[in-house]
């Protein structure tokens, strides 16, 4: 015997099913671009926008089949968007998934979920006006829901302004684009949502809004994943010694404050003093005043790396990029070659270890700048003059390292003014009385 | 062997859009134009057409590889960090109408600056650059005032800084003209000396020979204040070392 099923088509369940595809869409798509990269925070907020895309679909679906029991699980579903996001935020922050507002939420989730399977919460009613059935909830859960939208909502503004107020200048625009997203986006949805009081026809307007700041946050995180790692701490340089002792590799992220002495003598001393506190693989964290520095001592080389505070993920990227740069240059280490020009390439491993982490070299775009000496292009001729000139090699790097604050022109006013001087005689009357 | 399959390439220095990069960064440094960020930008995004995450990857890595480092030009107040160049201004504004042997006499007693007559040459040059000293030609030699003494007035300086000079001004202040043989039984130095004295400073217009006598000299009128300015001061600044000199004997 067949059972008849009346579908409920209505312009409400085709928007619902058309936002859970778009959202759906663009997480996958996100999936698939950033699948090298591994973020928690990312997955985090990955699971929200699915959870969401799932309750828009569960929405269109309850609509379609006017089911109160998927209605109750659909709207089950929302406090799982919430806790992901808040989840995903926090993580994004400190690398860590606890918080204060998660127990505040979980602890509310018991109340939401009991509400949602009471059996009058729900009701199927014909929408006034437009003559069609839909399930409505009752005042009290359409106040629960209301919690949880303002939570997000809030939750949402605070970690925009983090992003927005730390990002460095290469970031600005997709922080601006994520930011703008919550600010304006995400309100103006909850007002619309707001307006199914007077008119329930308002939730397509909503459903369509909250799913075009679902689509534009997800855009701008797969555009730019650095975005979640401008939080929780800052990377400020890596640098690669040999086991005597010798700089062979370099990288700056940031400014930081730790004084060149400082961080050089504290990789040397690490390094004296290794056999007998760590073993070869061993791992160091050593707190700074002004940060961290973690130390990795492998066969060939030490690795010092300065961030604003440890963690396990930064351990790992430096254990990581120690093993692949040891294997990449195997041979110079061998033979300890000390030149490091040879070992430039390593900034491929930089790349694929350390990608995540944002550079904060450009704080911003009026930030001066100047072409070092050695691309400078300093004629030959001129060159050699000042070789002639400063015959000590501290001497001419000290000049050097000025000669690019100046304007080029003055190379030919500071010739002509040593011609004029370099033969000089002391003055002094008494002599030239003499004469 | 390590697989470089899901990690592009980072762009090396020879990658070509990185040249042209440097190129125009280079452009923007012979146009004198400060390089920022935005400037470098801007030009680049319209001449070369990269992509805006290509061209932030390519600054980003320039300012990495120290190709572009952190900085500003001088200015007329940051010129004078340097240690060494703000020393030689300090020379140059206590001891005006320095010569240029002495500054380097001065600097080679500085313990930490043991550097080369082209180091010294450098730092004027520099300093003349910014206005801050200028120099001038007395005859076969070069003295350096600062920018606010005329050239006349540290002309002055320089001359009247020597004992026999100063002394012969003085007589001329004190006796409006004087024949120069009282002049020679005054000073009670050798004749030639003190003639080679005269001649010199008669070339300097600071004294002149009298219209009807020739042996007859007295000062250039139209000197005459600023040359009693000038001598007060050398005084003043003489007595001033002198007690320096003397506490920091006691202690």
């Amino acid at each position: 015997m067949l059972i008849r099923v009346d579908l409920n088509w209505t312009i409400e369940v085709i928007v619902g099913l058309f936002v859970s595809a778009v959202i759906l869409t663009a997480v996958t798509l996100s999936y698939i671009k950033l699948k090298h990269i591994k973020i928690k925070s990312l997955f985090y907020l990955r699971l929200s926008f699915f959870f969401s895309a799932l309750y828009f679909l569960f929405e269109a679906i309850a609509d379609l089949f006017l089911n109160l029991f998927l209605a109750s699980l659909y709207n089950s579903l929302f406090p799982l968007v919430v806790l992901s996001f808040l989840i995903g935020v926090t993580y994004s922050k400190k690398e860590s998934i606890y918080s204060v507002s998660l127990i505040l939420i979980c602890s509310f989730v018991p109340v939401y979920v009991i509400v949602a399977f009471l059996p009058d919460t729900f009701e199927i009613l014909v929408v006034s006006g437009l003559n069609y059935q839909k399930i409505i909830s009752n005042e009290l859960f359409d106040l629960l829901i209301f919690v949880f939208y303002a939570i997000t909502a809030v939750l949402g503004y605070y970690w925009a302004f983090l992003i927005w107020r730390n990002t460095p200048f290469l970031y600005r625009k997709e922080a601006s684009l994520l930011v703008l997203t919550l600010i304006i986006v995400f309100p103006f949805a909850i007002l619309l949502y707001l307006f199914t009081l007077l008119h329930p026809t308002f939730i397509i307007l909503s459903d369509i809004t909250f799913a075009t700041g679902w689509y534009i946050i997800i855009y701008a995180i797969t555009k730019e994943p650095k975005l979640l790692y401008i939080l929780p701490f800052t990377v400020y340089r890596i640098s690669v010694k040999d086991i005597e002792g010798s700089p062979l590799f370099d990288h700056d992220w940031s400014e930081s404050n730790i004084n060149e002495k400082v961080f050089t003598g504290f990789t040397n001393a690490v390094q004296l003093m290794s056999e007998e506190v760590m073993q070869i693989g061993g791992l160091l964290d050593i707190n700074l005043q002004e940060g961290i520095l973690i130390v990795y001592n492998s066969k060939f080389i030490t690795v010092g790396l300065v961030a604003s505070k440890s963690s396990k993920l930064l351990r790992d990227c430096v254990r990581n990029f120690t093993h692949d740069f040891e294997e990449q240059f195997e041979y110079l280490l061998k033979t300890s070659n000390k030149d490091m020009k040879k070992y430039e390439p390593a900034y491929n491993l930089i790349d694929r270890h350390f990608s995540n982490f944002p550079y904060r070299i450009i704080s911003d775009k009026h930030h001066p700048l100047l072409l070092s000496v050695k691309n400078s292009k300093i004629p030959l001729q001129i060159d050699d003059k000042y070789r002639d000139i400063f015959k000590d090699n501290e001497e001419i790097e000290k000049i050097k390292a000025e000669l690019i604050r100046f304007p080029i022109s003055s190379h030919d006013d500071f010739l002509e003014l040593y011609e004029e001087l370099k033969d000089e005689k002391e003055v002094d009357f008494e002599k030239e009385d003499e004469e | 062997m390590i697989d470089n399959k899901y990690y592009p390439l980072s762009l090396g220095l020879d990658h070509p859009s990185v040249q042209q990069v440097i190129q125009i960064a280079l452009e923007l440094t012979k146009e004198h134009k400060l390089i920022n960020t935005e400037l470098l930008y801007n030009r680049a995004k319209r001449k070369l057409k990269i992509p805006r995450q290509g061209l932030n990857t390519i600054i980003q890595m320039l300012l990495n590889r120290k190709i572009l480092v952190d900085g500003s030009r001088f200015t007329k107040e940051t010129v004078l960090k340097n240690k060494i160049r703000y020393y030689i201004y300090w020379l140059a504004k206590t001891n005006i109408g320095a010569h240029f042997s002495f500054l380097k006499k001065k600097l080679s007693q500085q313990k930490e600056s043991e550097m080369g007559v082209g180091h010294l040459i450098w730092h004027l040059e520099k300093l003349i650059k910014f206005n801050l000293i200028k120099k001038v030609r007395v005859k076969n030699c070069t003295i350096f005032l600062p920018v606010e003494i005329s050239d006349e007035e540290g002309i002055l300086y320089f001359i009247l800084r020597d004992d026999l000079n100063r002394q012969i001004v003085e007589i001329l202040f004190e006796h409006e003209s004087v024949n120069k043989v009282d002049m020679y039984k005054d000073l009670n130095v050798v004749r030639e000396k003190m003639y080679y004295r005269i001649k010199k400073l008669m070339e300097l217009e600071i004294i002149s020979p009298k219209a009807d006598d020739e042996k007859t000299i007295s000062l250039n009128l139209s000197k005459k204040d600023l040359i009693m300015e000038v001598i007060n001061n050398i005084l003043k600044n003489k007595q001033i070392k002198e007690k320096n000199k003397l506490i920091s004997m006691k202690m």
